[in-house]
């Protein structure tokens, strides 16, 4: 590529409610981004969270991940430690040029949801040929 | 029962691994419901395999390992995820049945769950009356 161009520029940590903490705690998702050849991938941890309520969304060029965890202590249940952090989470990324957001692909596996969008043919590495004018010389 | 006791006493609060915005890497919540005590720990993207529980002198320690699983060619953009070996020990008071501890992994947490012992399970007892021998 010509240029380099951060595909993923974090828009926002907007809300992060957090259910019955202790003491003030900064959650978010983690995340980890990288790109290969021809795809951009993120991982999520999202531990304990049924799939079907992980919401991923693109709007214009932004990618939003709302999940709900929420957690209620079984009844009759006497808590002893409670450090887990439970609530709505979102976390928004901005998606550069080049990533074709039409062919978005996730899935959810041991509490880690993969999200990964392929790179849009116009903007994968391409090999120009050096032409060369040598055959035309020896002939 | 006639005294309450904290079954869980942590053993120890220093050791414990923490991350660059003060998370605890691998949080806890723990309950008791009926005669057990359960706690999970979220412990995403480990491989089951790697996640060991052991009691040894009334101290429960989990250990898990989770590896950097980018491919090398890789351009790293975000990288917040924590990896490497994570462990906690949690002192296990009288009244716990080490025994009968049991261990399933779902969805990114593991669940622990202990039984109390039965020496120290609620017992109810029956007060007798002689009404009946009086009447009699």
């Amino acid at each position: 590529m010509l240029m380099r161009f951060d595909p993923f520029a974090e828009l926002d940590r907007l809300t992060q409610s957090l259910w019955n903490m202790p003491r003030p705690r900064a959650w978010s998702m983690p995340v980890d981004a990288y790109r290969t050849e021809d795809r951009f991938w993120l991982l999520i941890d999202l531990p304990g969270v049924d799939p079907d309520t992980i919401d991923v969304q693109v709007e214009d060029s932004t990618l939003t991940v709302r999940v709900d965890r929420s957690w209620t202590l079984p009844e009759g249940a006497e808590l002893v430690i409670s450090e887990r952090p439970h609530g709505t989470f979102v976390r928004q990324f901005f998606l550069g040029e080049g990533l074709d957001t039409d062919k978005i692909e996730a899935g959810y596996e041991h509490g880690v949801l993969t999200i990964s969008i392929p790179v849009a043919e116009e903007a994968k590495p391409r090999k120009i040929t050096v032409g060369s004018s040598e055959k035309v010389l020896t002939a | 029962m006639l005294m309450r006791f904290d079954p869980f006493a942590e053993l120890d609060r220093v050791t414990r691994e923490w991350g660059t915005r003060g998370v605890v890497a691998m949080p806890v919540d723990a309950y008791r419901l009926g005669d057990r005590y359960f706690l999970h720990f979220d412990l995403p993207g480990v491989d089951p395999e790697s996640i060991d529980i052991t009691v040894d002198k009334n101290t429960l320690t989990v250990t898990a390992e989770r590896r950097w699983e980018v491919p090398q060619e890789a351009e790293v953009v975000i990288a917040e995820r924590r990896h490497g070996t994570f462990s906690r020990s949690f002192y296990l008071g009288e009244g716990l049945d080490q025994n009968g501890i049991e261990a399933g992994y779902d969805h990114g947490v593991l669940t622990v769950s202990i039984p109390l012992a039965d020496q120290a399970k609620p017992k109810r007892i029956v007060v007798e009356s002689k009404d009946k021998a009086l009447r009699r």
